[in-house]
């Protein structure tokens, strides 16, 4: 037997202990209503909500997705159902299931996030929040959070003072030092990180010599970016205190194992499920035979190994 | 819901930049309806990386095989044409709903514009079978374009309109539309969005006729689980094609 077994939150008060290490990534599994129709969501290692915000949002104009060389941006504009019919809708039925339960949330402001923080606080069935700061800040002008290790670390602080679950923070990759956010974030309190959201993009249709995207700009996912993906896991988990999870291109069982070994303790799969919805459940399948076929007896021992 | 991998049982150039490719059916696949659709994935290797939406064209199930009628715009229909007997493709399908429609409806409009004839083809052989009436107007942009009438089931009458004339009348589908208003109880349409549009204006100032349109966005996944295929409606509101529809009343998108 293979341990895949792992904790993303060593630290804190609450463990979060995921029954293997692969989860699926917000917004591209809805809130797993759809899949959980045909699949045994849990026998994931956890799932992860649309990213939810306190209004619902109907969303960008199309088009919403334009594929690139082995790459895919979106810019669905946060189209959600709102934290209230996500507490009174989704909550419900995710309490049926055992699966680990994880929401993602984002705010305009940074009290919206401890708003949004504090109404899911009462929920047993909810195992811990990703808060996503790759988003405008519309009180500072609309810069993102995240691109400030101190307005990151100021959301981070409100947060935890509405919660005592685990707190994962998903970053974005283009910042000016990965680094110095992540100690900035570990600092304030955050449980564990997601290395990273999408890369900003966009593409011009030259016959309309126009944006392609119904809202100009997006986020590139898929393929193309895992090896950056590879080298931003890398850079944080060598100052790391925190467990790492990687989010980017991880479409294959060896993607998954490479993450890992570059300091993951946990992957995301995202595009990956819209190119085969068995994608998630045939790479914890993967990694196990993986780990069989390579004399692994505990998937934490590769993590990291890679890291010098 | 399971990607499989099928056997290519045909796959010909039947006009103008039109193929016809017969995929083998599977046990799904034998419950799909008219209007649903299925993702095809041209390519494994990420090139092009999505599966590409194509409505299910018929289901033989005598000969076991399904069909998909697809235009060559771009990369992923350029590899599917290359596709030749034997050769495996993987699909997810059916997905999304049948066309609806009221069982006590006697007389049907159907409107295919272009390379949306491909759904309707199938929805007439169903209503003939059903003992419907079944006038179908087809626009195309010229003689070479039009789907071989003969592979129409007899009982449909048929009407074409080219935009240069060269087969039919000469002029745009819509134009017909409002011969048959004192006669139609429910009409079904799939073609470009302007098609839909010049349909809703038409349709919507006489009496009030149930009008379901297929609609299209581009797809990520096919399933609901990407929010990428969302189309308004007159309210603002969004709905996912690939599980709402793709099939919608005129009047909710556009009022
Ligand atoms: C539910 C649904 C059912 C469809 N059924 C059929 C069908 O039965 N037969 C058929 O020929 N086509 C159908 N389409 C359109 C088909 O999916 C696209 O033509 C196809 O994805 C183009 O792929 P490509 O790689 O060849 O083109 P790409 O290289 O991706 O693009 C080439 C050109 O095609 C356009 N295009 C790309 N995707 C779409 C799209 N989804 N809709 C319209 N234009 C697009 C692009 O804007 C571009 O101009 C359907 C689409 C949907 C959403
Ligand atoms: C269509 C789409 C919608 C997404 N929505 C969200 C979201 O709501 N919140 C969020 O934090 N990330 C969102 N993401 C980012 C993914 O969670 C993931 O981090 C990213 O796609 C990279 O992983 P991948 O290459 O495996 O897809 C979205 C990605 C896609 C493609
Ligand atoms: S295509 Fe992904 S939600 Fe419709």
């Amino acid at each position: 037997m293979v341990n895949l077994s792992i904790n993303l939150n060593k630290s804190g008060k609450q463990d979060l202990i995921l029954p293997n290490p692969v989860l699926v990534a917000s917004g591209t599994f809805s809130n797993a209503l759809e899949l959980s129709k045909y699949k045994d969501i849990d026998h994931l290692g956890g799932i992860i909500s649309k990213g939810t915000t306190i209004n619902a949002r109907s969303g960008n104009d199309s088009p919403r997705i334009i594929e690139t060389p082995s790459g895919l941006i979106n810019s669905i504009g946060f189209q959600n159902i709102g934290i209230n019919s996500f507490i009174r809708d989704i909550i419900p039925i995710w309490g049926k299931w055992k699966v680990p339960a994880i929401v993602n949330i984002m705010g305009n402001t940074i009290p919206e996030y401890g708003i949004l923080a504090k109404k899911l606080d009462k929920f047993n069935s909810i195992d811990a929040l990703e808060i996503n700061i790759s988003c405008p800040n519309v009180e500072a002008g609309g810069i993102e959070f995240g691109q400030d290790p101190k307005q990151a670390a100021n959301v981070i602080q409100e947060v935890k003072k509405h919660t005592e679950k685990p707190c994962i923070v998903k970053v974005s990759p283009i910042v000016s030092n990965i680094q110095e956010l992540t100690k900035a974030l570990q600092a304030n309190g955050a449980d564990a990180i997601t290395v990273s959201n999408t890369y900003p993009a966009m593409e011009i249709d030259i016959n309309k010599r126009k944006p392609t995207l119904g809202a100009k700009f997006g986020g590139l996912s898929g393929p193309a970016v895992k090896s950056m993906t590879i080298r931003n896991v890398y850079s944080v988990y060598q100052v790391a205190t925190i467990p790492i999870i990687a989010s980017g291109g991880i479409m294959h069982t060896e993607d998954a194992i490479e993450a890992m070994m570059a300091g993951a303790s946990a992957v995301q799969i995202g595009t990956a499920t819209y190119l085969d919805p068995d994608a998630p459940w045939n790479i914890i399948d993967g990694i196990e035979t993986w780990c069989k076929n390579n004399v692994i007896n505990d998937i934490n021992d590769i993590v990291g190994c890679a890291v010098e | 819901m399971k990607n499989v991998a099928l056997k290519v049982i045909e796959n010909n150039q039947i006009y103008k930049n039109t193929f016809l490719l017969k995929i083998e059916l599977n046990n799904s696949l034998t419950n799909a309806q008219p209007g649903q659709f299925i993702m095809i994935y041209t390519s494994l290797n990420f090139e092009p990386l999505l599966g590409r939406p194509m409505s299910i064209h018929r289901v033989n199930h005598d000969k076991k095989y399904f069909s998909i009628l697809y235009n060559v715009v771009g990369k992923g229909t350029k590899l599917l044409s290359n596709k030749i007997n034997g050769d495996i493709i993987n699909v997810l399908g059916p997905l999304g709903n049948a066309i609806p429609f009221k069982k006590e409806s006697m007389n049907f409009l159907l409107i295919a514009g272009g390379i949306g004839i491909a759904p309707l083809i199938w929805f007439a052989d169903k209503l003939i079978a059903s003992n419907k009436n079944v006038v179908m107007l087809i626009g195309a942009q010229n003689k070479d374009s039009v789907f071989p009438l003969n592979e129409i089931d007899q009982q449909v009458e048929i009407e074409v309109m080219t935009d240069d004339g060269s087969l039919g009348s000469k002029g745009l589908v819509t134009e017909k539309i409002k011969h048959y208003m004192e006669w139609v109880d429910e009409i079904s349409l799939c073609g470009p969005e302007g098609m839909f549009q010049s349909a809703n204006r038409i349709i919507g100032t006489s009496k009030q006729i149930p009008a379901y349109a297929l609609f299209e966005k581009e797809m990520a996944c096919g399933i609901g689980i990407c929010y990428g295929c969302a189309i308004k409606d007159k309210d603002g509101k969004p709905n996912l094609i690939c599980t709402k529809g793709p099939s919608f009343e005129l009047k909710k998108i556009y009022g």
